[in-house]
């Protein structure tokens, strides 16, 4: 218990560092859930699949570079708990990822379909 | 300069933004019980991690306690991270921050330094001449670094002359890393010291021998150097599994050490070193580059004073009497030690801090509502020794040094990467919410 305590102050203290940052990327997020909320369903199922690519895509960037970006390497990582903690960083970029990329490539797709059927629409008159 | 992970407004700034309760909770101290109403007089003195954790500790658990910290020191500085500093991991501003941005809302802070205890009269004396009365008194003074007792030693050269002393403060610390950069370009002779003292951050002189040795290999000039341990400790670390896995390290790395060799002079122009052995043989090395770690002892406020050991292996340093389970002083009840000026065995370091800052602030509030003090302290400490840059070990250990490591699955021994991003970019944080009152 007092280690969970202690993780989630570490997280806090390292969010303070970076608050104008995190508050952005939440409007934005906010922003961007709120209007593919409004879309429907069909263009939620159709982004799955790219969002969760470019989220794999952004885990496999995050846990190659985040030991490089810490001063360190891939060759120090020594031991399976070395290797499950990096998983872990790389596992949480992935689902920041998604969590962005679901809803814009929803919005994306779902105008795209729009136009689509809007040229259709025309062609056929 | 000020710390960012301190800024009021931006945490005023998150709240006023309706943050979920979960995010809003973790602004908040640790859940506490009822607070206990007093109107106790508490002096703390000292304004470390020790003295300003306790501090907010205490105006949690306390209800109408007065508060007084007694510090002319303005500056905060993240003494962890001095060996990055020193190393050339970290700029010199992560290390600073401002004592006025963690002291608890309502304490009053004397800014003077503590120059003297009464103990029989509950009388701190300051160095300005004030006499301030308490009911109760937080010692946590930190320790003396006694350069003085290396004949030529100047802290004010640190960083000329091949001069390095990582201790001191943070811009020996970055001069320090530019005598350790210019060393590393030619390479040549290095000496590594260790006095005998009681030492805070006892990993700190392995570490930056590790890094030393580091930066030659980067610099390719290994080769050409050649650098020397000098311990006056008859070892090098007081946990034995830990201090022979060193050797053997040192042993493959070409580190030669020396167990009998205290540094008693260093003649700074000429780049010299004399050493005194046991047999008060007197021996003189050149150098091009040397660490010299200072020998430590309490404050003269505290070893003066009738609040030090009289007698028993923490007399001579002159640290304070508490009991080393409770931290409650031996003789003088309403009295209690935080941090490095304790005269307990080991454990001159924040993670003690993180762990007894808690149980302090505890036992105080206990005694103060007409209890004892009921809770105790197994002397945990901790080192995340760097070995090079990117790896770490992440020793843990208890007053019997026995490693006690925090999660099973951490091997204390095992080189690893996720103990340097704990060093690199974790600790700090957690420094930062045990001086805050969270941890």
């Amino acid at each position: 218990m007092y280690e969970i305590w202690l993780v989630l102050n570490i997280l806090w203290e390292l969010a303070l560092d970076a608050l104008p940052v995190i508050i952005g990327l939440a409007l934005l997020w906010a922003a961007l859930a709120w209007a593919a909320s409004r879309r429907p369903f069909d263009a939620w199922r159709r982004a799955l699949p790219p969002a969760l690519g470019a989220a794999i895509v952004a885990g496999v960037i995050a846990f190659a570079l985040v030991p490089t970006a810490t001063r360190s390497s891939l060759s120090e990582l020594r031991y399976w708990v070395d290797w499950a903690n990096l998983v872990g960083i790389a596992a949480a970029a992935a689902a920041l990822t998604l969590a962005f990329a679901w809803p814009a490539l929803a919005l994306l797709l779902d105008k795209r379909a729009a136009a689509a059927t809007r040229l259709g629409a025309t062609a056929t008159r | 300069m000020q710390d960012h992970g301190s800024n009021p407004a931006r945490r005023r700034l998150l709240r006023a933004l309706g943050s979920a309760p979960a995010i809003a909770a973790l602004t908040q101290p640790a859940p506490a019980r009822a607070a206990i109403k007093t109107s106790a007089n508490i002096v703390i003195a000292g304004s470390g991690l020790g003295g300003i954790a306790v501090a907010n500790r205490l105006s949690q658990l306390l209800d109408g306690a007065r508060i007084t910290i007694v510090d002319r020191k303005e500056e905060h500085n993240y003494q962890p991270g001095y060996t990055l500093v020193a190393t050339g991991i970290w700029p010199v501003d992560k290390v600073r921050g401002r004592n006025a941005d963690y002291q608890p809302a309502g304490a009053t802070w004397v800014r003077d330094m503590a120059a003297g205890f009464e103990p029989a009269s509950n009388t701190l004396v300051t160095a300005g001449g004030q006499r301030i009365r308490y009911d109760f008194l937080v010692v946590a003074t930190g320790v003396h670094l006694d350069y003085a007792q290396i004949e030529g030693m100047d802290v004010a050269a640190i960083g000329k002359n091949g001069l390095a002393s990582v201790y001191a403060s943070p811009q020996a610390a970055e001069a320090s890393w530019g005598a350790m950069q210019a060393f590393a370009q030619n390479g040549g002779q290095a000496l590594m010291t260790l006095p005998a003292t009681p030492l805070k951050c006892a990993g700190a002189p392995l570490k930056m021998t590790f890094m030393l040795r580091d930066r030659l290999r980067e610099a390719g000039t290994v080769g050409r150097s050649r650098i020397d341990f000098e311990s006056a400790l008859g070892n090098v670390f007081g946990v034995k599994v830990v201090n022979d896995l060193v050797l053997a390290r040192w042993k493959e790395l070409g580190i030669h050490v020396d167990f009998t060799r205290k540094l008693a002079a260093v003649d700074i122009g000429a780049r010299r070193a004399t050493f005194v052995t046991p047999e008060n043989e007197r021996i003189t090395l050149p150098y091009d580059f040397i660490h010299v770690v200072p020998p430590m002892r309490a404050p003269d406020a505290v070893k003066q004073s009738d609040l030090a050991w009289k007698d028993g292996p923490f007399a001579a340093g002159g640290w304070l009497e508490v009991d080393k389970t409770t931290l409650q002083h031996r003789r003088f009840p309403n009295v209690f030690g935080i941090g490095d000026i304790n005269g307990t065995p080991r454990g001159k370091t924040a993670a003690t801090v993180k762990k007894s800052a808690p149980i302090v602030a505890h036992n105080l509030a206990q005694v103060i509502a007409g209890k004892p003090a009921d809770v105790t302290f197994d002397g945990y400490t901790s080192c995340p020794l760097i070995t090079r840059e990117g790896s770490a070990l992440l020793i843990e250990f208890d007053y019997d040094g026995k490693l006690t490591p925090s999660l099973p699955m951490i091997d204390p021994l095992q080189d690893s990467y996720m103990a340097w991003l704990m060093k690199y970019r974790m600790l700090k944080p957690a420094y930062l919410a045990v001086l805050k009152g969270r941890v």
